[in-house]
């Protein structure tokens, strides 16, 4: 078992078979060897880490992805998403990026895909509006600087 | 990562939460389209995409766009876009009303059109200091030198190709700028003399001490006797800096070249070499080739002669092979010529070919069985390109279980096979492309090539697998297999480019 402790101090004891899809722990439990000692992970709250665990879970057993094959490199572009992944994935927008930001810190690089796509399938056929609309980002430029960008396009669109 | 910290502003709980490189990784799966508006979101998006912007620049002239060509290209050179910057490919042309601007049938506007567009391509490739590839398609009215002035600069740039080089007046006197990034030059349509082609490819490539690839073709018009490559080669060494000039790559097309044992030394590294009919490649050379033990892995040959054959034998790791049947080959004419070369060729190499292009040549391609046969033991093959017409059917008719039978072979006997190029014996289709024929022949000759693919549409493939590959036939959209009428058959049939 491996202990773990969120940055709310709260501690998790996981099977060493269910975190190692983190290439983070992995690496970490390959370089320090058996400890007692619990991993600190001040960038992941326990709300969060719960959720981790359960995509863990539920591909324990599973082979790891080679971890220096980029998905885009062989050519996987595509927005599919598996059944289960999609179901996992539907979360508030706030969780769903605390998933991929912990993803993202604990190397588990097929949730971190699973995340992208999740989120750029969001932005799949909307208009510029309509994403910020989406995702509450305000529109910072200045009229002048958005008049440049239409312009700038104009010209890469130009035939 | 930028000046304002704007990309590293990051919000919890939003999609600013996110780092940019997952930002990066989420706006990266959608295309080119896309990302114009993706840009338009916030200044982190922005910011975000800048090095997914396009990096290759093209700017040509077509009917809708004559007018907005000096205007693209004033707006590079005024910096009011950042592709200037961003831009590592240049093609320049084809611009057609450049070719002659003082063309006397030119309206006065379209030739003050002209005079601006020339005025403005050396500030427009001043204003790209990032380039490491251009391609320059239209005359350069005298500017040859200027431009090569201004890319010499540029550390990066690597490639370039210019067609229309100009008249040799303007570079008689010429001293040309060092390019020591430089590894593939490509200089086309050179209508010069013998002394003056000779003149400036030994200036130019003198240069140039890191050339690895040489593309050299001159137009129809190049008159007067061979310009010989030694000469060239061994004087842009001496000239040159640096003195090991040593090619990887060589591409000759139509010009009076001649090859002899001399030139060997320089292409001791060669893998590619790309020889079209008109060059003049002595019996020696291809000994010498062969002495030296230059194993080339792509060879493109337009008549081939038993020399070349020889060379051929020698090579362990050839690739890809493309050659023309020659008019005559050992004492024999007519159509026991190709049976003949191939049967000398294909068993050498038929353990490491992955590309056999047949090549329209001094006799018609019209393979019997046997020939074949040749082929389909050549494993390896990636891509074929062939000629069907079996020996008894030189009509317009193509015979549908011939047919029927060389694909079932080829789905069976080529498992590694992408693409399979069939065109008619007899069928002159690039003059067909070019268009340089009268239209009843056009119709004629277009008639000929859809008779031929509904030929082949009509074909059922039988094969324990399904056909790996899919079929150009001439210009027309490729066909692919589908499943079909039984059990193990095929069709072929027109797909879209876009499902390819």
């Amino acid at each position: 078992m491996v202990l773990l402790l969120t940055s709310d101090n709260e501690m998790f004891s996981v099977a060493e078979d269910v975190i190692k899809r983190s290439a983070y722990i992995k690496n970490m439990l390959e370089d320090v060897g058996e400890s007692d000692l619990p991993i600190p992970l001040p960038n992941v709250e326990s709300n969060v880490l719960v959720k981790i665990l359960e995509y863990c879970e539920h591909y324990r057993g599973e082979p790891l992805p080679a971890s220096d094959v980029d998905p885009a490199e062989i050519g996987d572009r595509s927005l599919d998403i598996a059944d289960w992944d999609q179901k996992y994935m539907a979360v508030d927008q706030e969780m769903l990026f605390e998933i991929i930001l912990a993803a993202n810190y604990l190397d588990i690089k097929s949730l971190l895909d699973v995340g992208c796509k999740t989120v750029a399938k969001m932005m799949k056929g909307k208009s510029s509006e309509e994403i910020r609309t989406l995702f509450n980002i305000a529109n910072d430029f200045t009229p002048e600087e958005e008049a440049q960008i239409r312009k700038e396009n104009a010209w890469a669109e130009c035939r | 990562m930028s000046p304002t910290g704007l990309v590293d502003m990051e919000v919890p709980g939003t999609i600013h939460a996110l780092p940019p490189e997952v930002l990066a990784e989420i706006l990266k799966v959608f295309g080119a389209k896309k990302h114009l508006s993706l840009r338009l979101v916030c200044k982190r998006f922005r910011l975000v995409l800048e090095p997914f912007q396009f990096k290759e620049i093209t700017i040509s002239a077509t009917e809708k766009n004559m007018d907005l060509l000096s205007d693209r290209l004033a707006s590079l050179v005024s910096g009011e876009t950042p592709y200037a910057l961003w831009g590592k490919a240049l093609k320049l042309g084809p611009m057609p009303m450049l070719d002659d601007p003082e063309d006397e049938t030119l309206t006065l506007e379209e030739s003050m059109t002209s005079q601006r567009l020339i005025s403005l391509i050396i500030p427009a490739l001043r204003a790209m200091p990032n380039l490491d590839s251009v391609s320059i398609r239209f005359h350069l009215h005298g500017l040859l030198v200027e431009v090569l002035s201004v890319l010499s600069q540029y550390h990066n740039l690597h490639q370039l190709s210019i067609t229309s080089i100009g008249h040799f007046q303007d570079l008689r006197n010429a001293t040309f700028p060092k390019m020591a990034g430089l590894q593939m030059l490509e200089l086309s349509d050179i209508n010069w003399g013998r002394s003056s082609t000779t003149y400036v490819l030994t200036q130019m490539v003198a240069q140039m001490p890191f050339l690895r690839r040489l593309r050299f073709s001159s137009g129809s018009e190049s008159p007067g006797g061979h310009v010989d490559f030694v000469y060239i080669l061994g004087n842009a060494q001496r000239n040159g800096n640096d003195s090991s000039l040593n090619l990887e790559g060589l591409d000759l097309t139509s010009n009076p070249l001649r090859l002899t044992p001399a030139c060997v030394p320089f292409f001791r590294s060669l893998r590619r070499l790309v020889l079209d009919d008109d060059i003049e490649a002595l019996p020696s050379f291809w000994i010498s080739l062969a002495e030296h033990n230059v194993q080339v892995e792509h060879l493109v040959l337009g008549d081939i002669t038993p020399p070349a054959v020889g060379y051929i034998h020698s090579l362990q790791c050839l690739r890809e092979l493309e050659f023309a049947p020659p008019f005559s080959y050992e004492g024999l004419t007519g159509k026991t010529v190709i049976s003949r070369v191939l049967k000398d060729v294909l068993p050498y190499v038929n353990d490491t070919l992955q590309v056999f292009r047949a090549r329209r040549g001094g006799v018609l391609w019209c393979a019997c069985e046997d020939d074949i046969e040749q082929i389909l033991r050549c494993r390896h093959l990636m891509e074929l390109q062939f000629f069907f017409s079996p020996r008894a059917a030189l009509s317009q008719e193509l015979p549908v279980t011939a047919l029927e039978k060389f694909l079932s072979s080829a789905s069976r006997d080529l498992p590694y096979l992408e693409k399979l190029a069939l065109m008619q014996t007899g069928m002159p289709d690039p003059l067909l492309r070019r268009g340089r024929v009268n239209e009843s022949r056009r119709q004629r000759w277009e008639g000929t090539v859809d008779l031929f693919v509904r030929t082949i549409q009509k074909a059922v493939v039988t094969s324990s697998r399904p056909p790996s590959f899919i079929i150009k036939a001439h210009d027309v959209t490729p066909l692919a297999a589908v499943p079909g009428p039984g059990d193990n058959q095929y069709r072929f049939f027109r797909v879209l480019e876009r499902a390819m």
